[in-house]
């Protein structure tokens, strides 16, 4: 099987399958661009936006999902739904919030959507159910409005809400 | 040889939590969209309330990706329409992109006092010369009017003039992007002053049920307003076909809806005259109509609707009698061939008639089917509502296999079931706990389309039900447990 070595920004290197890589859409780009031939095993590409322990989580996932089926299309009309996290991802994602939010933009930015969807589903689903106060509590956001101004949305949301 | 990715602002893997939250994923349109977009509209509404930034980004959501409506309801007082354009005064970013207008007979009584030309007077308010389209008026240019949801009943109709009116206004009407019509009342008296001039960007219509009933005029001219509608959402009925043949807009026709007790024989005949095909049908009523002396002739026009349409039919929905009415009544009748979604409608107030689908022959009618859907309807339930009571999804795992016959994919079937909340549970668990007649479907069901359940590990039955043959229909059954009802 043909490698690729990714280069992380504190400089650790991981050799990945090309395949795996290529679930990357960034990579895969890149390595059409460039030309990349199969037996180019001493390429080195480096990820100046990824640290080492992210990127070993995200090939880890890669590894794991690399025979899964292309994702279905987008259909606007179906429900999006957040209770279909297979069993792995929701143990692969069991991890501190910092480390969530980084391996969301590391899929962001390396582009590999189906990392992506389950990642922000796994956010999606640490808001629902809560009110706004363990919202803010959970990550550790300040409520910055007045007063009058959250009773001034308290009140428009009342119109929206179906009775 | 290597090239650098372009670099961000920030390196992944060195930021707390808090901060990086608020910092690099909420300043990313694209991350915001991916996570808020898995939340309902309500659940946006809650995180709207916990900054400044979160507020933005949700209402954003829901102005560009969501139907926001303002809610006119039965609830509200005419005092509180006051209060609504004071606050809509003081807003600065309003999350409603749309007014839903739902005028039950209960809001005319809450209206209080409105005398005939409209005028409005409040039990603690002296100024009783605000009029009811003045104020919505005003309301309504505080409002984004992107989405219109009108809901009307016959008591409403003294309301319906100065709302609708002051709706059908030319600068407002023009923003109007989506509307939805229900309507229970007779529009005789208002429809010859109420006629919106121009709708002209208006792209997608979806009408209620209610018309099939009410069959208001107002229809007509909402479709000539609207010279740049591309969509329907939602079944056409026969009787409205001359109304989009005058609009020029029979091509938009996609879903149509035959209800052989309320459509009249010429009514059903438009659809031949007009040339009129569709990809989805939708039959219902024949049940209602069985004392009717046109039945036959009825049904026979039906039976050249589909055939008009047979080839493109891809989705046909119709009642468990209507489909063996149909095959007995049409001994010529030739297959569906594209036919892949078939929905069947069980009324279970007459459980006896279940046993009728053992009538129907569906590897010949239907040769490609890859999902039925079958719609419960429970006792004491009104027919109309479609999305209540329980739904079974039969979806095959053969769709490589287009070609396979109903039988195969019934054999390799994959199950989940909707329970009346609208939320899934799991594929491989199957649980009944409704009602007893309920479970009664199934076992009358099954056996006669040869229907077995391999798939299924965990069975959950209600107290009451006793005499499910497990070993023949659950085959893969690993645990089986008995939910204590009380209901």
């Amino acid at each position: 099987m043909p490698v690729v070595r990714l280069q992380s920004v504190d400089g650790e290197v991981f050799p990945v399958d090309v395949e795996i890589a290529r679930m990357s859409f960034a990579i895969r780009n890149m390595l059409d661009d460039l030309g990349v031939q199969d037996n180019d095993a001493e390429e080195v590409i480096p990820l100046p936006n990824v640290t080492g322990p992210i990127l070993r989580k995200v090939i880890e996932w890669c590894t794991h999902h690399k025979d899964d089926p292309p994702p279905p299309e987008e259909d606007d009309t179906r429900e999006k739904r957040t209770d279909d996290i297979p069993a792995w991802d929701q143990e692969f994602l069991r991890v501190d919030q910092a480390v969530l939010f980084d391996i969301i933009l590391a899929a962001n930015y390396l582009d590999i959507k189906g990392l992506l969807d389950v990642t922000c589903k796994t956010v999606a689903n640490m808001i629902k159910g809560k009110t706004p106060e363990e919202i803010r509590k959970l990550f550790n956001i300040k409520n910055d409005f007045t007063p009058a101004e959250e009773e001034q949305i308290r009140k428009e949301n009342e119109w929206c809400e179906e009775k | 040889m290597a090239k650098i990715l372009p670099v961000q602002n920030r390196i992944m893997g060195a930021t707390e939590a808090g901060i990086l939250f608020d910092a690099h994923i909420i300043s990313n349109e694209l991350l915001t969209d991916g996570i808020f977009g898995y939340l309902t509209d309500s659940e946006l509404l809650n995180c709207s309330l916990v900054s400044k930034t979160w507020n933005s980004i949700c209402r954003s959501i829901l102005n560009r990706h969501r139907k926001c409506y303002l809610r006119i309801t039965s609830t509200n007082t005419a005092k509180s329409f006051e209060n609504l354009l004071s606050l809509l005064e003081s807003s600065v970013y309003p999350p409603f992109n749309g007014v839903s207008l739902s005028i039950p007979t209960y809001l005319v009584q809450k209206f209080g006092a409105v005398n005939h030309r409209g005028a409005l007077s409040f039990p603690d308010h002296q100024d009783a010369s605000t009029t009811i389209a003045d104020l919505f008026g005003k309301i309504y240019e505080k409002l984004v009017l992107k989405n219109v949801v009108i809901n009307l009943t016959e008591t409403g109709t003294f309301l319906a003039e100065p709302l609708l009116g002051t709706l059908f206004r030319p600068q407002i009407a023009s923003q109007i992007e989506y509307l939805q019509i229900w309507w229970y009342m007779d529009d005789e008296v208002i429809f010859r002053r109420l006629v919106p001039n121009g709708l002209p960007n208006l792209f997608t219509l979806e009408l209620g049920h209610s018309l099939q009933q009410m069959r208001p005029r107002i229809l007509q001219p909402v479709l000539l307003a609207s010279p740049n509608l591309g969509k329907l959402i939602g079944p056409i009925f026969p009787y409205q076909i001359p109304m989009f043949a005058a609009a020029k807009k029979l091509s938009l026709i996609k879903h149509v809806e035959i209800d052989l007790a309320r459509s009249t024989a010429e009514e059903l005949e438009f659809i031949k005259k007009y040339g009129v095909t569709f990809d989805k049908a939708t039959v219902t009523g024949l049940r209602f109509s069985a004392q009717n002396s046109k039945v036959m002739e009825k049904v026979n026009l039906l039976a050249d609707a589909l055939r008009q349409s047979q080839e493109g039919l891809t989705e046909l929905e119709l009642n468990y009698l209507e489909l063996i009415v149909l095959q007995i009544a049409m001994p010529d009748f030739l297959p569906f061939p594209n036919c892949k979604k078939l929905t069947l409608l069980y009324d279970l107030t007459c459980p006896g008639e279940i046993l009728n689908l053992k009538w129907v022959n569906f590897s010949r009618l239907f040769p490609n089917l890859t999902s039925v859907v079958v719609i419960i309807i429970n006792a004491g339930r009104v027919p109309l509502i479609w999305e209540r009571g329980f739904t079974f999804i039969f979806e095959s795992y053969a769709a490589s296999n287009p070609s396979q016959s109903f039988e195969c994919s019934v054999r390799n079937l994959k199950i989940r079931m909707e329970d009346g909340s609208g939320s899934w549970t799991s594929k491989k668990v199957l649980k009944i706990c409704d009602t007893p007649s309920y479970s009664l479907l199934l076992m009358l069901f099954a056996p006669s389309i040869h229907m077995l359940f391999p798939c299924v590990r965990n069975l959950a039955v209600a107290e009451e039900i006793q005499c499910l043959n497990i070993n023949n229909y659950w085959r893969g059954l690993e645990s089986f447990s008995i939910i204590h009802s009380h209901v």
